[in-house]
């Protein structure tokens, strides 16, 4: 009579029935295949160079409207990043021609902007800071908005539009503002998006809007895991 | 052998006995297994897996129409301006369409429907390309001005566009300026025309007024960008 398994060894057993299944499912973890990885074109080595993150920003300052205005004005445009990003091509300053308005009251400005970036951060994504200047018939210069816009973090076609505002200062400043010109301005640009605590200080009069047109192009930014869109 | 009845369905025996010439060529020798399978399509082939240099960009579309307040007559003309990485591959970068005038109804549109294709080819996408247009028309004397100017970049993500441009005319200073312009057929106008209007530097000092609204329908094919790792659309794929 054949003598019935112990405990033990039955365990024995089922541990070399499992070995022998293990075996058949072929997954051999031992393999290492990224020697042939320069053959397989379909994910070729690229270098970390490959994955630094780049943007590319191109558009146009379109134009304006809703400033009540029948004065030519022109935009000097700013373009702000943070630390961690580098221009890679050189910018030209932004200053657009002065035009004046049509029947709408629009204003054309068209003016073709391009940025090449590299970034290291996500912090201090790229920015415009917008100074409406006016230019009166007797060739006077003011400064009469500002307006500041984050540029789209995502890849694609997009129509901002900035709005600004101009700091308001009492009775007498107002009324000599709207007879003679020269409305109150901002001394620096810090309260627009560097030191924000400086707004609690300052009250202000809505303006007309700036619109922007810009396509965006990402490189590298889903490839390292950030998602924007 | 018995000969079968004839089907007169097909057709009559003599006519159907002919060897039908094939009008594609290649099936000319289908019948010898050995031409068949020599056939290029039957070859192997990884399209992923290609080795690339390049990345092509393919612009085509037409400029459709455009308004202007109370200017008649008017013909565009295109530049494309880009940067010097960028080859053209096919195509022609300017342009000149015919002159248009407006229909006889209220309607202020004038159509010009000029269609334009280029292909270009780069490794960079540094100095994205731009379209520069300029409206001119014909003045009293019969001589061509160019009075209006703008430009639009071409689309980023590939597919479909539709852009409005609007154009801009350079306003001279004085009264008498404009009216010698008028005389001598040569109103304010840009030097060194495409860069400036193309790049924006120089232009601080110029006036002008708001000119006319043009429609661009653009249609953009894009290849081996997202080698490169590009993305150019938020689009999941």
């Amino acid at each position: 009579m054949p003598r019935l398994d112990s405990k033990e060894e039955r365990d024995h057993k089922i541990k070399e029935e499992l070995e022998e299944l293990n075996n058949k499912l072929e997954i051999d973890l031992s393999r290492d295949d990224s020697e042939n990885d320069h053959l397989n074109l379909e994910r070729p080595i690229r270098t970390k160079a490959d994955y630094k993150p780049e943007a590319l920003f191109v558009g146009q300052i379109l134009g304006a409207d809703g400033f009540d205005n029948e004065d030519a004005l022109f935009l000097e445009v700013i373009f702000k990043h943070g630390d961690h990003w580098k221009l890679l091509a050189l910018p030209s300053p932004i200053q657009t021609h002065s035009c004046y308005p049509d029947e709408d009251g629009t204003y054309v400005f068209a003016h073709p902007f391009e940025f090449y970036l590299t970034s290291g951060s996500i912090h201090g994504w790229p920015k415009f800071i917008i100074k409406v200047y006016r230019l009166d018939d007797f060739g006077k210069i003011d400064a009469i908005a500002y307006g500041s816009i984050t540029l789209p973090n995502e890849a694609g076609t997009f129509e901002l539009e900035c709005s600004t505002w101009r700091p308001m200062g009492n009775c007498i400043d107002e009324s000599y503002s709207f007879f003679l010109g020269g409305p109150p301005k901002l001394t620096t640009l810090n309260p627009l998006t560097r030191d924000l605590t400086l707004r609690e200080n300052i009250s202000t009069v809505s303006s007309g809007n700036i619109h922007i047109q810009c396509d965006v192009i990402l490189k590298s930014f889903e490839d390292l895991g950030i998602k924007t869109s | 052998m018995e000969r079968l009845e004839e089907d007169l369905s097909l057709g009559t025996s003599e006519e159907y006995k002919d060897d039908e010439k094939s009008i594609f060529s290649e099936d000319a020798n289908i019948d010898n297994p050995h031409e068949y399978s020599k056939h290029e399509n039957l070859q192997t082939y990884e399209p992923k897996r290609q080795p690339h240099s390049f990345f092509y960009l393919g612009v085509s579309g037409q400029i459709d129409s455009g308004e202007f307040n109370n200017r008649d007559g008017i013909a565009i003309k295109y530049d494309i301006v880009k940067g010097n990485r960028w080859k053209l591959v096919k195509g022609e970068e300017t342009g000149i369409s015919q002159h248009g005038f407006r229909n006889q109804g209220a309607s202020k549109r004038i159509v010009w429907n000029f269609p334009f294709e280029v292909i270009y080819s780069s490794t960079n996408v540094k100095e994205w390309p731009q379209i520069v247009l300029y409206g001119s028309g014909k003045d009293f004397r019969g001589r061509e001005v160019i009075e209006f100017y703008g430009s639009v970049h071409v689309p980023t993500a590939p597919g479909r566009h539709t852009r409005y441009v609007r154009l801009f005319q350079p306003v001279t200073s004085s009264i008498f300026g404009k009216f010698l312009g008028w005389i001598k057929g040569n109103p304010a106008s840009y030097k060194d025309a495409p860069n400036l209007i193309a790049k924006g530097e120089g232009r601080e000092v110029t006036r002008v007024q708001s000119g006319g609204l043009i429609k661009i329908t653009f249609q953009i094919t894009q290849r081996n960008l997202e080698k490169y790792g590009y993305k150019t659309t938020s689009s999941d794929d």
